[in-house]
């Protein structure tokens, strides 16, 4: 089953100014095999794939397609050899059908006009081989964001692949959706496609791949057969450092009840009721859709609420917009961290002084001493690396502009904070940091409410869990009764 | 030194020291103190109404109407005055209320019915022109008090222009703002990315509408003072000039997407555009070759500032990838 | 929600003042007429076209298209509004912006809207010959003002190099007076945009040349509007400051410069520096009886003349008079010996 040498990377080295992305890099890809690439981010995984598709050239070092020799390779020569990669952002137009979408670039023609039926027909057969039902008249944009990633894969599988790169397929997707995609990476398997995936979950690197690669600062570290293996020893031979416990543990119990939610509706919820205690981490599950963020709206005051109400602090808490949220000591940090938690083009002291602009100006003049030392302050506790304040937040790692995001709520003191997808593309030791983080937060009496889609996670960091089910309460589990299997029913609203 | 070569207007000031460099040997007329206050008199409009349009720019939002606004601004101003003989001082002051006023409505529609805010200022640019030509009927009024003259033709001491006072003056006006306080930070946290600024809690809709209601002011006052050096109101004055004040931000690196660019570099955007015209004039060179030349002029200074600010990016980035490895 | 419906109130309020305004102009400008008597006239229009008996009609429809950004236009149609409802007639102006394109669909609808004469201001003869082709088809009069257009019945026309001749020629007169047999340096605003004005600057030049040989031409730039005479002038005193003279090929340039021109003079020197212009609007005259360094433009009658001038030709082709087919606007120069007389006679109210 699993073969012969299919790609190899010989002794690749990828040189920016001042930068060295891969560093010597010799790596061996063989046939018909699932072969998981684990590293932290910057640790030249992105720049390992864009050297295998063509995307750059290498400064040294060969590439070797099935024993023929390239020193450097075109998207479309790497195309030709039959190498596809399905990336995180995905390469669909949105208003075009699946059909459409599958054959773009290679549009089956009848003459001048496109034959819609032919390509519909190949779609449907693609489909099916992928076992999955999407019909391929459908419009991209009115697909799941699970279902949008299928058509990306048959996209790729469309043109022959031999060799399929996922990068972080299961980023976007739900606890549902990334079943259905592992079924998929299953079937390709059985089709003899040798894949290359990509991911920071540990539970899936287990779930699919033969072997694991590991890459730290643009070097080779060694390959593993994955069942030689265990997820301890990968984290460090990422790190290459140890790491303690995966979830660390706290200090402080939960104290009194700060928030009560009672038959909270609106923005797609409904009648949604809990408490939540100073001093304690509040998971919230559910599936994707299920109404956990738009939750999170509604306490934050950013959308409206129908009908129910919050006592907050022993009063009911009437809000019309956020900033009434935020005076009152709520601070969320959004799922989509560059869309809506920092401003990219802007520095990290204008990001993390936002909120807390008007505290620390006199008649609305910004203080700028007083703007340096908060942020300093917080860059301290936080450690945000950065050579300086006034880098713009762009230039910065995912894990740093989360810490950007947080700092910038802190400088708010806050009471609740609300924690939308915290680690969601962050690297393994960040992850740590931010988890750490989290913890002294609560230890100090805050109250934390976490949303998270990483059910590890969410067992892991949680005093209690709210499950959500379809915009409603599906029920509330203590951290002992907790368990996968039992959050997974109530979130498919089984239980 | 270091500091100045790195900031964000070194690249469309190089353009501007390598004009008058040009001009300096090409004319020995350029050279001269009194030109450079002839330049500053014939920049003072423009000058002043773009610090203003680079506020609404940098929101994200344009304001197409400032051509227009100018119009009606000198034409009521000029109405007070001279029809109705109103004290000079209280018609420039009911000016400037228009000029906010007009400002004030423009963002008020576009906040609140979230049209596009250059629909909303182009339909607002047509409403403008048909009321000015209805209260002039397309005639000029004219003779004005000799001490609200003397703001746009006056000099102190014979020399400086009264004119390239206020210009100065609202140039720090605008820097203050823009720098100092936190008005000016929101404008740049809008218009790079109007959700983050809103889940900071940053009240986006009273933001916008300062930075129209600002624009509104500043046009009244560059429109006054060009009121003052005409000596004369025209419907027709004024038309066009949102785009010289757009092309003066857009030079000066201000970007016209949001988010991106200085009180500064509007004003050596339009201290290139002004120092172009003059020089031209006084080398005295064919009126058609003047456009062609005007137009690489300001084609070079926008692909140079565009590449140096790229090169700038790019040896942060990599700073800042060093510092996380 | 409120400040919503607040913020379309204010639009909607300020949209119907505007219409309140325009109705109350429109009205004004053309006796209301209800739909009714509209079709009626129009197929009696049409009768006429047929039976050629126009003179029976009891009213007359003049469209007229001219860019009222241009003040002697602006002035030549409120007066061509006001005499033409002395002679019966209905006038209607519409403000082609120096816009073709726009002012071809003004010709278009007012073709459709059954007028019996079209007065045209051309923005460019070429874009309009064919729709006032249309126009003749239809049985209306086409009258061309300063611009030829060959499909037209009737032209008003400036004589534009005689016009800036004689510019120039009272500039010669003034140099030969002020600075005889000296060499002094002169400059010109020109608009080299348009033939018309291209021919003006050329008879100011050449009149100089001829009369006053030893002044020279030192400097040219473009003006349109006052905001560019005056930056030419400051211009100008830089390039050349001894610069004596500045002949304008309008009022733009004239009454610009003579603005520019201040800042660099005391008042005492005022009349050791003569600037000529063309078009003798209200600004000029003053300028001129003021005593300021403008010393004369020329009058090619003035706006009100001319729009008296076009209504009678309309009002010629109603009554079926007849008249030349090109007239030519008189050329007379204003210098301080006549500027009261014909400031008076125009100007005061």
């Amino acid at each position: 089953m699993i073969g012969d040498t299919i790609l190899k990377l010989n002794h690749i080295s990828k040189l920016y100014p001042g930068v060295t992305a891969l560093d010597d890099l010799s790596l061996e890809f063989r046939e018909g095999e699932v072969h998981a690439i684990v590293g932290e981010n910057g640790a030249g995984k992105s720049t390992m794939i864009k050297t295998i598709s063509g995307a750059i050239e290498p400064t040294q070092g060969t590439i070797e397609i099935e024993g023929e020799t390239f020193t450097k390779l075109t998207p479309h020569l790497s195309r030709q050899k039959g190498i596809a990669v399905i990336y995180q952002e995905f390469t669909l137009v949105p208003v075009l059908s699946a059909a459409e979408n599958i054959f773009m670039g290679e549009f089956i023609m009848n003459g001048m006009v496109l034959n819609r039926k032919e390509m519909e027909r190949r779609s449907a057969e693609l489909f099916e081989r992928l076992n999955v039902k999407i019909d391929p008249t459908a419009k991209v944009a009115d697909l799941t964001t699970g279902f949008q990633q299928i058509v990306e894969i048959a996209k790729a599988i469309s043109k022959d692949a031999k060799l399929l790169i996922m990068d972080e397929p299961s980023a976007p997707l739900t606890i549902s959706e990334v079943e259905a995609m592992y079924q998929i990476v299953d079937r390709l398997k059985e089709d003899g496609v040798t894949i290359i995936y990509i991911s920071h979950r540990m539970d899936e690197i287990f779930r699919l791949s033969d072997r694991v690669s590991v890459i730290r600062d643009g070097k080779y570290i060694t390959t593993v057969n994955t069942d030689e293996t265990n997820k301890q020893e990968l984290i460090k031979l990422m790190v290459g450092r140890e790491l303690s416990e995966t979830y660390p543990r706290r200090k402080n119990p939960a104290t009194e009840t700060i928030m009560s939610v009672s038959k909270l509706t609106g923005n797609g919820v409904k009648d949604i009721s809990f408490d939540l205690q100073k001093g304690e981490i509040l998971g919230m599950g559910g599936l994707v859709g299920a109404g956990r963020t738009e939750l999170a709206q509604l306490i934050f005051g950013s959308e409206k609420i129908v009908s129910g109400e919050i006592i907050y602090k022993g009063q009911p808490l009437n809000m019309k917009q956020c900033p009434q949220a935020i005076k009152a000591g709520i601070s969320m940090i959004p799922e989509d961290r560059k869309r809506h938690g920092v401003i990219l083009d802007m520095t990290i002291k204008d990001n993390v002084t936002m909120p807390s602009l008007q505290r620390i100006s006199r008649h609305r003049i910004i203080n700028r001493n007083r703007e340096k030392s908060v942020t300093e302050e917080y860059q301290r506790s936080l450690q945000i690396k950065t050579p300086s304040i006034e880098q713009k937040v762009k230039n910065l790692s995912g894990g740093n502009q989360q810490k950007v995001v947080l700092a910038k709520w802190l400088a708010m003191d806050p009471d609740v904070i609300i924690f939308d997808e915290p680690t969601r593309g962050i690297d393994v030791g960040a992850k740590q940091e931010i988890y750490q983080i989290m913890n002294d937060l609560a230890d100090q009496g805050k109250a934390i409410i976490m949303i998270s889609s990483d059910m590890e996670e969410l067992l892991g960091m949680s005093d209690r869990i709210v499950v959500l089910c379809k915009g409603r309460m599906a029920g509330v589990l203590n951290r002992e009764e907790c368990t996968q299997e039992r959050i997974l029913t109530k979130a498919a609203g089984e239980e | 030194m270091k500091k100045l070569v790195k900031s964000k207007e070194f690249g469309v000031l190089m353009v501007l020291v390598a004009l008058i460099i040009f001009f300096g040997i090409a004319s020995p007329q350029f050279m001269k103190a009194q030109n450079f206050f002839n330049i500053s008199k014939q920049i003072a409009t423009v000058g002043i109404c773009s610090v203003g349009f680079c506020f609404v720019l940098i929101t994200g939002g344009i304001d197409l109407s400032v051509g227009y606004q100018i119009s009606l601004d000198i034409v009521v101003t000029a109405v007070m005055m001279n029809t109705l003989g109103l004290n000079w001082a209280v018609a420039c002051l009911i000016g400037m209320l228009l000029g906010t006023g007009i400002g004030l409505v423009n963002g008020l529609i576009i906040v609140e019915t979230h049209v596009a805010p250059l629909i909303v200022t182009l339909s607002m640019m047509t409403i403008l022109k048909g009321i000015s030509y209805l209260i002039t009927n397309g005639l000029a009024i004219f003779k004005f008090p000799d001490a609200f003259v003397k703001l746009g033709q006056g000099t102190i001491a014979g020399i400086v222009p009264i004119s390239l006072l206020f210009l100065v003056a609202i140039i720090i006006i605008g820097i203050f703002i823009l720098n100092k306080t936190v008005y000016g930070r929101y404008f740049y946290a809008i218009g790079n990315n109007v959700d983050a600024a809103k889940l900071s809690g940053v009240n986006v809709k009273k933001i916008q509408l300062m930075a129209y209601g600002l624009c509104g002011f500043f046009t009244s006052i560059g429109a006054i003072l060009m009121l003052a050096r005409l000596n004369s109101a025209q419907s027709s004055t004024g038309d066009g000039y949102e785009f010289n004040c757009l092309t003066a931000c857009v030079v000066g690196g201000v970007s016209s997407n949001g988010g991106k660019g200085t009180v500064l570099g509007a004003i050596i955007g339009c201290l290139i555009v002004g120092v172009l015209e003059n020089g031209l004039a006084i080398m005295n060179i064919n009126e058609y070759i003047q456009e062609v030349i005007k137009g690489l002029v300001l084609l070079v200074a926008v692909i140079y500032d565009t590449m140096s600010l790229l090169k700038n990016e790019k040896v942060k980035k990599i700073k800042a990838i060093n510092v996380e490895n | 929600m409120k400040k919503r419906v607040l913020a379309v109130l204010m639009s909607v309020a300020m949209t119907a003042a505007l219409l309140a305004g325009c109705g109350t102009t429109a009205t004004s400008e053309t006796a209301a007429t209800d739909t009714e008597t509209k079709a009626k006239e129009k197929t009696e229009a049409a009768k006429e076209e047929t039976t050629d008996t126009a003179a029976a009609s009891d009213t007359y429809k003049v469209g007229m298209t001219f860019n009222l950004g241009n003040l002697t236009w602006a002035e030549l149609t409120e007066e061509a509004k006001t005499y033409g409802a002395s002679k019966g007639m209905e006038i209607t102006v519409q403000n082609s912006n120096d816009d073709a394109t726009t002012q071809v669909s003004q010709i278009e609808n007012f073709i459709q809207s059954g007028m019996n004469a079209i007065i045209v201001a051309a923005v460019e003869s070429n874009a309009v010959e064919d729709v006032c082709k249309k126009a003749q088809d239809a049985g209306i009069k086409v009258i061309a003002y300063t611009q030829v257009i060959e499909n037209s019945d009737a032209s008003y026309l400036v004589d534009a190099y005689n016009t800036g001749y004689a510019c120039g020629e009272r500039a010669a007169k003034w140099i030969n007076e002020n600075y005889p047999d000296q060499e002094i340096e002169w400059a010109l605003e020109d608009l080299p945009k348009y033939p018309e004005i291209i021919d003006r600057a050329n008879g100011i030049k050449e009149a100089i040349e001829k009369l006053a040989p030893k002044a020279k031409l030192v400097a040219t730039q473009p003006a349109e509007v006052m905001a560019d005479g005056q930056a030419n002038a400051e211009n100008f005193m830089q390039s050349n400051p001894d610069i004596k003279v500045i002949c304008s090929i309008g009022s733009g340039g004239g009454a610009g410069a003579n603005e520019g021109i201040k800042s660099y003079l005391t008042e005492d020197q005022y009349d050791s520096f003569g600037i000529f212009g063309i078009d003798a609007t209200e600004q000029e005259i003053l300028n001129i009886i003021n005593g300021d360094p403008q010393k004369s433009s020329v009058s090619l009658g003035g706006g009100a003349v001319h729009g008296d001038c076009l209504i009678d030709m309309a009002y010629n082709f109603w009554q079926k008079i007849d008249q030349e087919a090109e007239q030519y606007m008189p050329i007379t120069v204003i210098d301080s010996s006549n500027a009261q007389e014909y400031y008076d006679e125009h100007f005061a109210k």
